[in-house]
Formats: structure tokens, sequence, C-alpha cells
């Protein structure tokens, strides 16, 4: 039956947060600088060829409304534990190397349900082949629009990890009050103002200094 | 057979039966005419040696691309083995004619770097599964193995009480007490050689995937190195089927290796197929994606030079060649490689989609 609450609601939520935060990890030369100012240009496509493929997805299944799954049968979906096949959405991001850190629930007038995927490892190459297995048995054995956006949304989180020079190390699926994902990409080598590669430098040689003492 | 020749004296036809070696040397016009003929004509008409299409391959497909290849009857192509991203590369960022053989899917990514550059639409074909199975002598109790018993058996490395720990397995029943009471030994290519990739990442690394101390580790490197140390009183490394089928025939018992589907047919008289996770390579568990010890082979080139009026008729040719039936049929020449079909249905419409 055509829910057109729920057809309102992903009709609208078409839009896609991106946050890339640095990371408090050293970096000594000009060069990692070079990376992350060569790199921002193809994180920044790149997320945005993530959101495009949200968006595709979302206008593409909005046209066949009533197959689309209600926020309920997503979180059913998102949020169990218990893992039925090896191409469930959630056995698929724990291979790209994410699990559910955090689900925020509110209730009110408006309500909100958020699931906040973290990355737990990196994804090696042979769970990259894992995974784009994974993706095509998805697709021959699943069709319809959840099974659809669960693709597209595994499919960018593999786009982005292709990234040389960052991680990707928060995934946030929002569905209520309006559908939309966001991703947290950080540069693998940030570049400190000189005051903070010196702090980092002192406590480098304070660690090793420690290190040294608890050999002895 | 198709029977034809060509100006590099390529004896085309029976492609199965054609080697490299053959082909550089046989044909209708002697090995040194043909090179003579080749050099005059590309000094008279100016052509160049890079106007000769690139086909850009992985290491893994290189058998099927020689086959195709000796099966195509327009002029030479250059051949170059590159890792799949390195492949695509190249590939979107030249505007030579060229075409890449692929394990792996071209991701959008690149699809959006052809498209930047103004090389328009990229044109896809799936050949389809190269198959590969495990296999013991006949003669030994029959056994089916699974990857988790594969990595417990062979791993340096087990899950203990709380940390990994030395393994102390030495026969296949002591991973398994369903399995033969025999020593456990496998014969393999060497690691990043033929076939071994394969038995990496749908036995030991997907035996080892779900181990939470495995799990633990962060690196996507460290990870690997320890799903894939294998011990060294088990393993034995050789290269080729033959030399695998030799140091199996002259092993104990309990002795196991793997091989393309094709070469366990040819010596079936002696060999048993060991089903993998349970699963024999049907082409229903192959085309499915149920049965883990294959590889896809993904076929690109720019559509522009398949058609139209930059068509690069050498170029359509390859890739014409590379989805017709005499290749990619049940019974195409592509069948010796252990290579299993795709659907007919698919295979169809490959073809008229890129034909017309």
């Amino acid at each position: 039956m055509f829910n057109h609450r729920t057809a309102a609601i992903w009709l609208v939520g078409l839009y896609l947060p991106f946050s890339c935060l640095p990371a408090a990890r050293p970096a000594l030369a000009d060069t990692a600088s070079d990376i992350v100012t060569s790199g921002q240009g193809y994180v920044t496509q790149s997320l945005v060829k993530a959101g495009q493929y949200w968006n595709w997805a979302v206008s593409e299944v909005s046209s066949w409304m009533p197959g689309w799954p209600s926020p309920a049968e997503f979180i059913k979906g998102v949020g169990s534990d218990q893992i039925s096949s090896e191409t469930d959405f959630t056995k698929m991001m724990d291979i790209a190397g994410y699990s559910v850190g955090e689900v925020t629930v509110g209730v009110g007038i408006i309500p909100e349900t958020t699931f906040k995927f973290t990355q737990t490892r990196e994804i090696s190459e042979y769970d990259r082949q894992y995974l784009q297995r994974l993706l095509r048995k998805q697709k021959q054995e699943r069709s319809g629009p959840k099974a659809m956006a669960e693709r597209t949304i595994v499919e960018s989180v593999l786009e982005i990890q292709g990234l040389k020079n960052y991680d990707l190390t928060h995934i946030d699926v929002r569905l209520l009050p309006l559908p939309s994902i966001s991703f947290t990409a950080e540069p693998k080598q940030a570049v400190f103002d000189p005051d903070t590669s010196y702090i980092v430098r002192k406590l480098d040689q304070l660690n090793e200094k420690l290190d040294s003492i608890s050999k002895n | 057979m198709k029977l034809g020749g060509n100006w590099f004296g390529t004896a085309v036809g029976c492609p199965p039966c054609a080697s490299r070696g053959k082909r550089a040397g046989g044909g209708y016009i002697s090995a040194v005419a043909s090179i003579a003929g080749a050099l005059f004509l590309m000094a008279s008409t100016g052509m160049a040696e890079t106007e000769k299409p690139k086909i850009y391959f992985s290491f893994d497909t290189e058998l099927v691309v020689n086959a195709i290849t000796d099966g195509v009857s327009a002029t030479g192509y250059d051949l170059e083995k590159l890792e799949p991203r390195a492949a695509f590369e190249e590939f979107c960022s030249s505007k030579k004619p060229s075409i890449v053989v692929s394990v792996a899917e071209m991701s959008s990514h690149f699809e959006d770097i052809c498209k930047t550059n103004e090389f328009g639409k990229v044109a896809k074909a799936e050949l389809g599964f190269m198959t590969f199975v495990l296999v013991q002598k006949a003669s030994d109790p029959p056994m089916t193995l699974t990857e988790r018993q594969l990595y417990l058996a062979l791993a340096e490395l087990v899950p203990g009480d709380d940390d990994l720990e030395l393994s102390a397995v030495s026969k296949w029943s002591d991973v398994d007490p369903a399995l033969p009471d025999l020593p456990v030994k496998i014969i393999l290519a060497p690691q990043g050689l033929e076939s071994r990739g394969v038995f990496d990442g749908s036995a030991m690394v997907a035996g080892c995937r779900d181990i939470s101390h495995i799990k633990r580790i962060f690196e996507a490197d460290d990870r690997s190195a320890v799903c894939l140390k294998l011990r060294k009183d088990v393993v034995v490394e050789v290269s080729g089927s033959a030399a695998k089928l030799e140091a199996l025939k002259n092993s104990g018992g309990g002795s196991i290796t793997m091989l393309p589907d094709a070469d366990y047919e040819k010596n079936k008289s002696w060999l048993r197929i060991i089903p993998f996770n349970g699963l024999l390579p049907t082409p229903e568990s192959v085309v499915a994606e149920d049965y883990t010890l294959t590889v896809p082979v993904y076929v690109y080139a720019h559509t522009e030079q398949l058609s139209g009026d930059t068509l690069v008729p050498a170029v359509r040719s390859w890739f014409l060649e590379a989805i017709s039936e005499r290749a990619v049929h049940e019974t195409g020449y592509l069948d010796q490689f252990g290579f299993t079909s795709l659907p007919t249905a698919t295979r169809e419409w490959q073809r008229k989609a890129y034909s017309e």
C-alpha cells in the first residue's frame, strides 16, 4: 500500500552533508602538504560523486515509491545483530571495515534516527575483491529500492576508500527526519603549524625515551 | 576453424592450438619474409609501431588474452601486463587505441576520468569466470574442505585461547575429525603468480576473516600477512599445472593442489575434485558466485573506437572476438583454460549490443 507520508519523507530528503576533518596525526615534510593539497580535489570529487550516487538512487526509487522501505524496515535491517546472509547490509559494511558504533533515536514531533558506522579496520585488497563479489551476488539475488540503496552506500564507501591519502573514518546513515548519508574523511597525513609540529616531535622523543627506559 | 594470415605472419585459426611461439614463427609467409614485409609496409606507409592497439591485462588473464589475440585476424597488438588500477589509469589517460582485460570492474571514478578526457563512454563486456578446483588423488579417501578448514590446516598462526599461536596441526584430522587421518600437504603456485591470488583470497583470507583475533588487527597489510603466512612444512610451491600434477603424483596420501578446471578434466582418470565450502564448480554455482574459487574476466574499450567515425578496426575486431561464441561458448576455445561461460542470454545480449 502506498504510504504518502513515507513517500514525502523520502522525496524531500535529498541532501548529503560531508565533512573533511583533519586528523591529529603528524606530518613532518612539505611533501605531505602537497599530497594533501593535491588530494583535496580528488576527495572532493569522490565525495561529490558519492552524493550523486545517493541522490540518483533516491530519485530513481522515488518514481516507484511503493517499494521503498519504511524507516522501520531499514532500521530492522541495519540495526539487527543477526546476519542472515553474507549479502546483508551490516555484513557488507563489516567487510568494508565498519561497524555500528552509535544509534541515535529521538522521539518527538520530529523523530530522529541515525546510525553511525565507525571504522574498525582498514580494508585490504582481498576484502575489496570479496566485497565486489558480494555486491554482484546481491544484485543477482535482490532487487528493489532497499537493496539498491544498500549497494549504493557500499559502492560509495568502496569508491572513497580507494583514495590514497584519506581515511573514511565515519559514515552516518540518517533515516529520520530526512534520509541522508554523510561521510567523514580524514587526511592520512595532516600538516601542522610549526608550534604543533614542535609539540608532536617532543612527544615522539618523550615516547622514545620512555620506550628505551622500559626496555632497560 | 578460421584460417588466415596477415602482414606479421600471424597464423590465425585453431586458436586453442596456436601458441604464442607458433604465432611468432608460423603462418603462410615465412617468418623472415613476414617481418621484412611488415617493416617495408610500416616504412612505406609511415605507420608507427605505437599505432598498434594496446591491450592491458592483469596477470591472471594472460592465457585468455593470448588465445583471443590468436583468434583475431586484424593486425598486431601490443600486449602489456598491468594491475587493474594501473591499466584503467593508462586506458583513460591516453588517446591511443586500447583495450583493458581485467579481473576487477572499472570503478565509476575511472569512468569519469575517461569522460573528462573526452573519450566518451566506456564499453564493457563480461566474458565469464576463470574457474579453479581443489583436487586430490582419486586413490585417497574423499574429502571436502571449507575455507576455514584450509586456513586452520595451512596457516602458521592459528587462533588460540587468548591470542594467535603457532599451529600444531600435522594431519587433516587434527582440523576436523571428519577429515582423513593423513598428513596435510598442498601444492601451490608461488605467491603472486598464476592462480595463487585466487587461493589466497578465496581460501586463506576468507578462512580467517571472521576470526576475532584477526579482526582486531586494524592495518590491512598486517591482517593479510597473518592470514597468508603458510607453514613451510606443508606447502610445496611450483609453477604451472604440469609441475603441480607431477608433484601431486609423487606426493604421499593427503596431498592436494589447485588447478584450472580444464586441467582437472584432462586428468580426471586419477584425480578427484574436493568440494569447496560444500560446492562443486557447476555453471550455476559459478555464475551465482556461490562457488568462490573463480575470477571474473571483464573487457573494456572506448565506445567511440568500436563504431562510428572514430572506429579503430583492430580494437573492434579484438573486442568482438572476445565476446564471440567461438571464444566464450561453453565449448569455445577459452574453455581450455577452465573458463565458465555466462548464460546464453547474457552472451547474446552482449554480442547484439556491440556488433550493431
